[in-house]
Order: C-alpha cells, then sequence, then structure tokens
C-alpha cells in the first residue's frame, strides 16, 4: 500500500495545530495513571515487575482484537464476529497441527479461511447494505458452530513445539505474546495513519456518500477493513492456543465485548471517520489493570462486567456529549 | 400595491446583541405592519437571522425593547413568540413526510387528540384542514394525503398554515424559495401575498434580489450588525438594493464570458436511463465552453450530472473525450479521465467533522501521482495560498473544521478541491445556492476563470443569474430531455424561461 503524506496522523506537529489536553485519549490516560497510583497504594503485589507483565500479557489478546475491530467502527461499521472468529481460527490451526500438517502450511490455511469471513463480511455489508451488525452477529454463529463442528465440542490439544514457542514463549524472560502486542500496534499504526487505506477509511466513516463523489473506492476499503479485523482476531485466538496449549470452540468469545469497549473508551467514535490506534492500546490496558487491581482488592469476578458496563456507557456519553 | 394599516404588529428598538467579541447587532430598529412584506436583506452574518431570532424569543438580546401590539415584553422562550404570534417557516421542509396533512397541521394542539385517551381527533382535524386550506389560498388537497408525496409549494403552504392555525400574526420566510423554480416561485409568492392582503405581517428573507423586488413592499437592509436603511420597493432600483447590502463597492456582476475554442471537447451521445428520468441526452462540449443546464426543479439535472460521473447508471449511450471513447462506470474512472463532478453543498461534498485540509485533500491524495507539479500543491503552504487567493474568509488554520465556514466560504474551498485535480471538465451542481451575493460573483468568477483556463464546464443552476451571467449556451431540461440548447445571453433571458416552464 502506498505510504501517504499522513494527513490525519495524530503526531503531526503543524503550526497552529495544539495539543487538546481534555480529548478523550488523553482523558483516558490520565484516569489510566489514577487508577494505577490507587492500585499501587492499596494492591498488595500490584505493582511489581511479575505482575505489570501479568496485565500486559493478559491485556495482549483484547488489545489485538480491539486494534481489528478498531478499523471496522473507523469505517462506521460493526463486526461481532470477533467473538468466535478466534476460537474457530484457533481449533482449525489445532485440528491441522493434529493431523499433522506443517506449521506454515497450517498458518496459511486457517488464515485464508478467515480471510473469506471477512470478505464475506464487508461484501454483504457494501453490496446488500444491510447493517453490519445483523450481517456479523450471522457470522459469529457461523463461526461458532463450525468451531464446534471441527473441535468435536471438546479442547483439541497442541503439542507443536515450533507453535508453541513463537506465540507462547518467552524470549530472555520477556513473554512473546506482548511482542506479538506491540508488533500488531505497529502495523496498525502504520496502516490507519500513513497509508492511503488508512486515510481513505477515515473519510468513508465520515460520510460515505461524500467519499463515493469523492473517487474513493468505497467498497474496496470497507471489505479490507473487515478483512484486518478478521485477521486480526485470529491473531488473538492463535496467542490463546499458544498460552493454553489447547484450543477451545470457546475460547476467547468473552473478550468481544472488552474488546469493543477497549476501543470505544479509546476515542474511536461509533458513528465513525475517527479511528484511534493508541486509545485502543489505553483502553486495554486500562480494562485489564482494573480487573486485575480490583481482583487482588478481592472484588468479585462477576462485579468485574457490572464495572466494564458501566464503564462503557460514561465513555460514550462523554464522547458523545462533545459532539 | 402597498395595503398594509399603520397598525404595528411587532416592533424592536435599539436591540443589540453581542456573542463574545462579534457585535452580532447594534443598535437596530424595525417595525412590521399588519399587512406588510418586508424584505430583510443582507449578506450571511450580517445580522437577519440574529434579528429574527430576537423578535422570536430564540435569543435574549443585551439591550434594546420589544414590542407586540404596542406593549413591551420580555421574551424568555420561542413559546413566548409563538403565543404573541411570531411563527418562523424555516428553509428546510421540516413536515413529518409520512404523517398526513392534518396531521402536520394540528400536532402539538389541544384539539389534535383526546386528552383523556390520546385517541387523535381524526374527522375534526381533516375537516378543520381542508377548511383552512380552502379558506386562505383556495387549494384543495385531501388532507389525509401523506405530506411527503405533495409538492414542493403546497409543504411549504402545509407549513404556513401549521402556523395561521396555530395564531400566526407575523409569520417569517427564511430563505423559503431557494432551489424552487420559477414557476413555483411565482406560486409562492401569490400566496404570500394573499396571507398580507389577510393582515399578517411577513418578513421575507431571502439571497435573490430579484425577489425583493417581486414581493416585498418595503426592505431593510443589514450590514455587519446595523440597519443600514429602510425603504418603500417603490424608491428603489435592484441597483440601489445591492448598494445597501455590500455598500460602496460595486458587486452587481458584469464580467467579460469565456471565448469558447472551436475544439470538441466533449460528446454526450444518446445518454438514457433504463427508467426513462433521462432520455435521448445528446450535447457536445468545447473547450473553454461554459454549458448551463436550466429547467424547472427534479427535471433530471442532477441525474444528467452523475451519469456522466459514473455515479448512477445507464441503459445507452456513449461519452467522447477528444473524439476517443471513454468507458466511465465510477466517479473513480471518471476523476481519471479528467471529468470532475461538485455535487450540491452538503451530504455529498462536505466531511462535517473534518478540517478544512482534509477537506481540500481527499481528492488530491487518490488521484495525483507522487512528484507532478500538482502533487506538489498539496503542502500546507500552497493549500493555505491557494484558497486566500480565492478570497476564502472566516479560518484562522487549516486544521478549523470547514463547517465553521460560511456557506460561500465553504463552496470556495470545494471548489479548491476539484481545481486542485486540474480537471478538462468540471461539472457543477448549484454552485451558488444558498450563498450571499459578494460570495456568488466571487464563485461565479472562479467558474469564469476555470473556462478561460480551456476548461470545458458544466453548470446546472436554478437561477437564471448565474445562467445569463456565466454560460456561453444553455441547454433547458424538461423531464429528462434536453429541449433546445441555445445562447445563454442576456437577451435570451425571457426564451430561457419561457422554454423551460
Amino acid at each position: 500500500m502506498e505510504m501517504t503524506r499522513g494527513i490525519n496522523s495524530p503526531g503531526k506537529n503543524v503550526a497552529g495545530r495544539k495539543i487538546n489536553w481534555m480529548s478523550q485519549e488523553l482523558i483516558l490516560l490520565y484516569i489510566t495513571a489514577a487508577f494505577f497510583i490507587i492500585f499501587a497504594l492499596t494492591a498488595d503485589g500490584f505493582f511489581s515487575v511479575n505482575n505489570i507483565f501479568t496485565i500486559l500479557r493478559s491485556m495482549s489478546i483484547i488489545a489485538i482484537i480491539g486494534l481489528g475491530i478498531t478499523f471496522v467502527i473507523t469505517a462506521g461499521e460493526i463486526d461481532l464476529s470477533i467473538g468466535t472468529v478466534p476460537a474457530l481460527g484457533g481449533c482449525l490451526l489445532a485440528v491441522l497441527l493434529v493431523k499433522g500438517i506443517p506449521l506454515p502450511l497450517t498458518i496459511l490455511i486457517t488464515l485464508c479461511a478467515v480471510v473469506v469471513i471477512g470478505f464475506i463480511n464487508g461484501l454483504i455489508v457494501v453490496k446488500a447494505r444491510i447493517p453490519s451488525i445483523i450481517i456479523t452477529l450471522a457470522t459469529y454463529m457461523i463461526a461458532q458452530g463450525i468451531a464446534y463442528i471441527i473441535s468435536n465440542q471438546a479442547p483439541v490439544i497442541v503439542t507443536n513445539a515450533p507453535f508453541l514457542n513463537l506465540f507462547g514463549s518467552s524470549f530472555f524472560g520477556f513473554p512473546l505474546i506482548v511482542f506479538w502486542m506491540l508488533f500488531f500496534t505497529v502495523v496498525s499504526y502504520l496502516l490507519m495513519y500513513k497509508t492511503k487505506f488508512g486515510v481513505n477509511l477515515a473519510y468513508i466513516g465520515e460520510n460515505r456518500s461524500a467519499a463515493y463523489y469523492a473517487g474513493i473506492n468505497v467498497n474496496t476499503v470497507i471489505i479490507i477493513a473487515f478483512i484486518i479485523c478478521s485477521t486480526f482476531s485470529l491473531m488473538g485466538g492463535m496467542l490463546g492456543v499458544a498460552q493454553a496449549a489447547n484450543a477451545t470452540p470457546w475460547m476467547i468469545t468473552p473478550d468481544l465485548m472488552t474488546a469493543i469497549a477497549a476501543t470505544l473508551i479509546g476515542g474511536t467514535s461509533l458513528a465513525g471517520g475517527k479511528g484511534n490506534i493508541l486509545g485502543t492500546i489505553t483502553g486495554a490496558f486500562f480494562l485489564t489493570m482494573l480487573s486485575n487491581g480490583l481482583l487482588i482488592l478481592g472484588v468479585d469476578q462477576w462485579v468485574l462486567y457490572l464495572i466494564n458496563g458501566v464503564i462503557i456507557i460514561l465513555a460514550l456519553s462523554y464522547s458523545y456529549s462533545r459532539k | 400595491m402597498s395595503v398594509h394599516s399603520d397598525e404595528v404588529i411587532v416592533k424592536v428598538e435599539g436591540v443589540s446583541k453581542r456573542f463574545g467579541a462579534i457585535n452580532a447587532l447594534t443598535n437596530v430598529s424595525l417595525s412590521i405592519r399588519k399587512g406588510e412584506i418586508i424584505g430583510l436583506a443582507g449578506h450571511n452574518g450580517a445580522g437577519k437571522s440574529v434579528l429574527t431570532k430576537i423578535m422570536g424569543g430564540i435569543y435574549i438580546p443585551d439591550e434594546g425593547k420589544i414590542f407586540y401590539g404596542g406593549q413591551e415584553v420580555k421574551l424568555t422562550s420561542p413559546k413566548d413568540a409563538q403565543e404573541r404570534g411570531f411563527f418562523v417557516v424555516p428553509q428546510e421542509l421540516n413536515l413529518a413526510r409520512q404523517l398526513s396533512v392534518a396531521d402536520n397541521i394540528f400536532i402539538g394542539q389541544k384539539e389534535y387528540a383526546n386528552r383523556l385517551t390520546g385517541i387523535v381527533n381524526k374527522r375534526y382535524i381533516n375537516d378543520e384542514s381542508r377548511k383552512l386550506l380552502k379558506q386562505y389560498f383556495n387549494i384543495d388537497v385531501d388532507p389525509s394525503t401523506p405530506a411527503g408525496e405533495l409538492d414542493t409549494v403546497t409543504q411549504r403552504i402545509v407549513q404556513v398554515v401549521r402556523c395561521l392555525r396555530a395564531g400566526a400574526k407575523v409569520i417569517v420566510f427564511d430563505e423559503t424559495t431557494a432551489g424552487l423554480s420559477q414557476m413555483e416561485r411565482e406560486k409562492l409568492f401569490d400566496h404570500i401575498r394573499i396571507l398580507s392582503q389577510k393582515g399578517l405581517g411577513i418578513i421575507f428573507i431571502t439571497h435573490m434580489i430579484s425577489e425583493i423586488m417581486d414581493i416585498c413592499h418595503t426592505v431593510s437592509a443589514l450590514r455587519g450588525g446595523e440597519v443600514i436603511g429602510t425603504e418603500k420597493v417603490e424608491n428603489l432600483t435592484p441597483a440601489k438594493v445591492i448598494e445597501m447590502i455590500v455598500g460602496s463597492e460595486d458587486h452587481v456582476f458584469s464580467s467579460e464570458k469565456s471565448s469558447p475554442k472551436s475544439h470538441t471537447l466533449l460528446s454526450v451521445k444518446n445518454l438514457s436511463t433504463r427508467d426513462g428520468r433521462i432520455s435521448n441526452v445528446n450535447f457536445d462540449l468545447r473547450k473553454g465552453e461554459i454549458l448551463g443546464i436550466y429547467g424547472l426543479r427534479d427535471q433530471g439535472q442532477t441525474l444528467l450530472l452523475e451519469l456522466i460521473y459514473g455515479a448512477a447508471k445507464r441503459s445507452s449511450g456513449d461519452f467522447e473525450m477528444d473524439q476517443e471513447k471513454l468507458n466511465i462506470k465510477s466517479p473513480i474512472d471518471a476523476l481519471r479521465k479528467g471529468i470532475s463532478y461538485l455535487p450540491e453543498r452538503g451530504l455529498k461534498s462536505v466531511f462535517a467533522t473534518k478540517s478544512i485540509r482534509e477537506n481540500m485533500l481527499v481528492q488530491g491524495l487518490n488521484f495525483l501521482k507522487k512528484g507532478t507539479p500538482n502533487h506538489k500543491k498539496m503542502d500546507d503552504k500552497s493549500i493555505d495560498e491557494s484558497i486566500r487567493r480565492i478570497n476564502t474568509r472566516g479560518y484562522s488554520s487549516l486544521e478549523n473544521r470547514i463547517t465553521n465556514l460560511s456557506g460561500g466560504n465553504r463552496q470556495k474551498i470545494l471548489l479548491a478541491r476539484t481545481m486542485l485535480l486540474d480537471p478538462k471538465v468540471l461539472m457543477l451542481l448549484e454552485p451558488t445556492q444558498g450563498i450571499d451575493i459578494g460570495a456568488k460573483n466571487e464563485i461565479r468568477q472562479l467558474i469564469l476563470q476555470a473556462a478561460k483556463e480551456d476548461k470545458a464546464v458544466i453548470m446546472a443552476t436554478a437561477e437564471i443569474d448565474d445562467i445569463v451571467g456565466v454560460c456561453n449556451r444553455v441547454a433547458i431540461i424538461k423531464e429528462g430531455k434536453i429541449k433546445t440548447i441555445m445562447d445563454a445571453t442576456e437577451e435570451n433571458r425571457d426564451r430561457i424561461l419561457e422554454a423551460s416552464s
């Protein structure tokens, strides 16, 4: 993809552009810092190298899936199939590895499978003009069904050493899963702000009709966004498999809302037109840190659902109130 | 002609209003008498809408007094003003399109539905609506028709009847003629005259000087928040009204037209759509020529331009550029071949939450090759220079949202964006609609400039002044067919109007 000069790059320093200290992503950063300090002072063992790495490890999958959906939401669409595509990808991968297919070929086949799902999602959205929330709910169910069928409704154990090493091990004490998160963050950043694709995506999300009349290839760009989203979901699934050394058809599904929440509280507008890569990462960190800290403080895990829901409502109210 | 009495319905005296550092109104006095049609003239930002909003209770003035029926009042909400009979018919047709005419007239009023059960008094509102429409305007409309099915003028009338039913004594018509054809305009004016004869006061806001001369009894011109003068129309000429609006500057548009080359640039042959909304359109366009497309509303103007642009599907038709056949299936194809299209200002053209820069660059990013001279014009300094050169005002940085600009300045940015691609053929839809006369003339100048740079221009507009002032030839469009093509000279003005109706 051709690099552009990045007209929607958030970091571009232009005369007359001032930093908005009250932007949603910076407010999220203040709140994250505040909670970090509170937890560090009150929760035993929170502020330790070990626990920080625990947070980074547990946020990685949410962050990568969140990055994927950031593209779709920037286009003004939604992709719910990220709830089950990781499981489908993970199960397919595990089954193929068990059958003795070489790792590179396995990854290629799974990649093709999820690209097809993303392509179908995107194609139906742009051609049939059916709301993406409906279409992707349907593909969510299809992916879930396939995952259950191919896994025979039970965990599929993975013993392939190269795979486990590549996605699940540590390198001199640095967990590779965190490396993959950073890698995908950089890739997302470049895609969103430094390529023609990312710039066009923001125009499309802001006003699809004007984008069409301006000569942007609207359909192709939206389909690519869905494919990116599925591909990132697969990556989430592979990391999940590598962490547990097995694949289940129900893995990662509960992270669906957390990934979307991370994206939305990070400042990506649900109305489209504004994607925020670093905001998504901050959002994923914040939500993971919050549950980590509260768990250490002895708060029940189910209460965390409640808290996450309230946070989404607050974040959305804030971003909509400023329109 | 003057039918109004001396009885004043509403009066403001010495009214001032500031927004931050800007004096929106300074010491303005104005009164509206029974039966009077008063025209408010002035540029965007001259204070017309602030003034009506003060009379309508939307803004509270910093200084000055408001009188209704000779009594001083303090208005705190639009409802206050409505109770005293002040109503606004806004520019947009704000009817509920699915609801019936009667629903639209009565909704929100106490007779609309039974207070206990909430059941709509259908027979009552239908009978009353029919009576009101007949009694005031002598129109027979079935009150149970969905409002969205009515023609534009009748929808306006439904808006008016809604005000009348709610007890209107003064009605403001805010830019209600934008986009209307000549004939529709005259029909609407007849209805407004009826209101005046029935003793209502009318405030008429428009950018069109000819409309002021046509319908108003009195004109008040505002400039920079001050009333420059209030005059009887019979003592005025169009030139004088313009002078009141713009001051001493010479703003009557008279610029030499472009002189087309003999070289035919674009030929449109046998263009039709399956549903026949455009059928068998043929024309040639020469380099440096401006071709106007003129007709009543919705005769296929938009569709014609969008077909050439590849944004709509044709069932037959060929395009040739420089004798070479063009295969255009999408806007992308058209833009690659050097055909640009600027739709109406709004949803199809403006990225409302994006900056001036982002709005400027959207096409260049996709269609200019790196290293070409035009690609080099995409840095901030060049953009800034190019939009300053065309007198774009009202921004402090390219980071400002485009929607912070006035309509005219927005249109200049959009034109500049289109010109950045250096198109061979430039198609424009209603390029001067709803913008003030100063900006209008600047836009006309830009279009002429483009033609003088050997671009070919197709301009669909409902404003006859654009046609005779700018175009070389005009194609009259009716029901999707080109009826005739003639020279767009001032002498042909009446013939053009006649041919289009």
